[in-house]
């Protein structure tokens, strides 16, 4: 590196420093994602009931002892009901409760339907599943009645069942939680996109745009020390947008609410240092490309509208990839983006990375970033690149 | 020495300079006098090596432009159409940081720009951010660029457009003293009254093409006129895009 790459990186790098655009665009987007998945994690374990009793409220509990029984056999905790169930519901102070009507013991013995009421306001969140949990045993011993009572008249309870549902939910709250991890990659890849973009753009077409372009370009200066600085400076940008993104993704992974729910895909730090490293080559490519691409726009503006949409191309395929489990092809191994992005999946699945396949994906991105940079400085010898006509 | 062979540029279709020829002599201020469009600020970018000449060569001390810039642009100071600075960088790190641009080491490039600030009368707003400078001491930051690395050869476009007559004085006593000391300083300009008060020897562009070349009072002599800005419509043959 020369020193006058160096010189031009110095200023390039306290001109952004000053700039607050440049240090919100680069800041401010690595809290969104760690952001939204410590809110979809909080979401996750709010709702989990794996194996926790469930809190149930019973008015008339006295009306049916052998019901209240059956539910607290099978892990349901009766509560005392407050004086205006219907009311407490409506207020979201109980999420449920259960009304035993004073006729319920009367029409049991007599083997008439026996009513009984579950109060609940299906517009809240986090009402469907106690709902469903209370419906099932409440079916379920139903059933058990019934069974007696056809046994009791000489039928056996099979006639009465044609068909048997048996269904079993494998979902936990850490299989949800390693749902809702998988877009960690996205928010890692867009960090590494949008930490030096500004930094980028401004270097370039902000640069022309002010006309500092041609008075840069009069300095005995090679342009490749001009294109090497200018990138240095975006690169410590997304540099420091991606490593606080992965710390503030690391911390929330930290959140004592969410190590209790034991989610299998824990960040570590040697696993936090891992895709740090993995991200490094896209931490390079990322500015490289962006200003390739700056240059051709006529203004600053032109050029932030179309690396922003231009941003959402390497997205797709991690969507495809958080949500689908597909084998990846070999050449995607070499296609700069996409195979960081397949790594990023095993990594987070635990899957062993082979270091010559991360070696293999991080020689292609780099090649394509030396490309860039190459193409860049070429570029500053067109006249209609330098003049922006 | 500057020397401008048979310059030729063109945009396209337009033919923004079709022939110019002339010579910038160290210890004199040349003028490039012209109405707007006529190719001046064209043939300056094809000195300081911004443009690739279609045809003919630009020399800055022998050494052409077009093959190595980096040689030429080592000998030669320049202040741009556009003063084109860093609102967020201070009077002093613009000084600085083409100091370093052009090859200086960091305590070499303190010194010239504490100097440069000094001499340019610039003290006073060295530290200050250039996003609040006025024109004039805009102008005054890109003049001390182009004169950090002390070049032999100073190439400055248009430098008094757009200043008020206190900082157009101080511009042109800068001019003056630069050719005193032995440089090439080369400037272009429409403004008549320019010419005579800071220029030796004036070279007349329109069209694309050096319409006469001389001391001012060869361009009267050479025309019969008696003030230049009659010589000078003679000579181009036009009043249009003239500045008195």
């Amino acid at each position: 590196m020369t020193a006058k790459a160096l010189s031009v990186f110095a200023k390039e790098a306290l001109d952004a420093a000053r700039d607050r655009r440049s240090l919100t665009s680069a800041l401010s987007y690595a809290f969104f994602g760690p952001l939204v998945l410590a809110m979809a994690l909080t979401l996750i374990a709010k709702g989990s009931d794996d194996g926790k009793p469930l809190e149930l409220a019973v008015s008339g509990a006295a009306n049916a002892p052998s019901l209240i029984r059956y539910l607290e056999q099978n892990n349901v905790e009766v509560l005392a009901p407050p004086d205006d169930v219907q009311a407490a519901v409506r207020s979201g102070d109980l999420k449920l409760a259960l009304v035993i009507p004073p006729g319920y013991g009367k029409d049991f013995r007599a083997s008439r339907p026996a009513r009984i009421e579950l109060v609940h306001d299906a517009s809240r969140i986090g009402t469907k599943t106690p709902v469903r949990r209370v419906e099932q045993l409440l079916d379920r011993y139903g059933a058990q009645v019934a069974g007696l009572r056809l046994s009791a008249r000489g039928v056996s309870p099979q006639v009465a069942r044609p068909v048997e549902l048996d269904s079993i939910d494998l979902s936990t709250a850490a299989s949800r939680a390693a749902l809702a991890l998988a877009t960690l990659p996205i928010f890692l890849l867009m960090s590494a996109f949008i930490g030096g973009m500004n930094v980028a753009i401004d270097t370039t077409a902000g640069e022309r745009e002010r006309g500092s372009l041609e008075a840069l370009l009069v300095h005995a200066v090679p342009r490749r020390d001009l294109v090497a600085g200018k990138w240095m400076a975006a690169v410590v940008f997304n540099l420091l947008s991606v490593t606080l993104t992965l710390l503030l993704s690391f911390l929330v992974l930290r959140l004592d609410r969410l190590q209790k729910m034991d989610v299998p895909v824990a960040l570590s730090v040697d696993g936090a240092l891992r895709f740090l490293l993995l991200l490094l080559p896209l931490v390079l490519l990322a500015p490289a490309l962006q200003m390739l691409i700056a240059l051709f726009a006529r203004s600053f503006k032109e050029a932030q509208t179309q690396l922003s949409l231009l941003m959402l191309l390497p997205m797709l395929p991690g969507l495809l990839l958080s949500f689908q489990s597909f084998e990846p092809k070999p050449w995607m191994r070499i296609v700069p983006i996409l195979a960081e992005q397949i790594l990023m999946r095993d990594l987070l699945y635990g899957k062993a990375i082979v270091p010559s396949a991360q070696m293999l994906t991080g020689g292609a991105t780099l090649a394509l970033t030396v490309i860039c940079l190459g193409v860049t400085a070429r570029l500053l010898h067109h006249e209609r690149i330098v003049l922006g006509r | 020495m500057i020397e401008a062979q048979n310059l030729q540029k063109r945009f396209g279709k337009t033919v923004a300079v079709e022939d110019v020829s002339f010579t910038a002599r160290d210890g004199c201020v040349t003028a490039l006098l012209g109405p707007n469009g006529a190719g001046k600020t064209t043939s300056l970018r094809m000195l300081y090596g911004l443009l690739q000449p279609d045809g003919g060569q630009a020399l800055v001390d022998g050494t052409v432009a077009a093959t190595e810039p980096l040689a030429a642009q080592r000998r030669l100071g320049v202040l741009p159409d556009a003063p084109g600075l860093y609102g967020r960088l201070t009077a002093r790190e613009h000084l600085r940081y083409a100091a370093r641009l052009q090859g200086l080491s960091a305590a070499e490039a303190d010194e010239r720009a504490a100097a440069l600030l000094d001499r340019l009368g610039m003290g006073g707003i060295a530290d200050r951010p250039s996003a609040g400078f006025s024109q004039g001491e805009r102008r005054k930051i890109a003049l001390g660029r182009a004169l950090i690395h002390d070049p032999q050869n100073v190439v400055l476009d248009e430098p008094t457009n757009g200043l008020d007559v206190p900082a157009t004085r101080a511009m042109r006593r800068t001019v003056r003293e630069l050719a005193e000391s032995g440089k090439c300083v080369l400037f272009s300009t429409h403004i008549l009254q320019e010419v005579s008060a800071v220029c030796d020897r004036v070279v007349i562009i329109a069209r694309g093409r050096v319409a006469a070349e001389g001391t001012p009072d060869e361009l009267l002599a050479r025309t019969g006129q008696t003030n230049l800005e009659d010589a000078f419509v003679q000579l181009i043959g036009t009043e249009e895009g003239l500045g008195a």
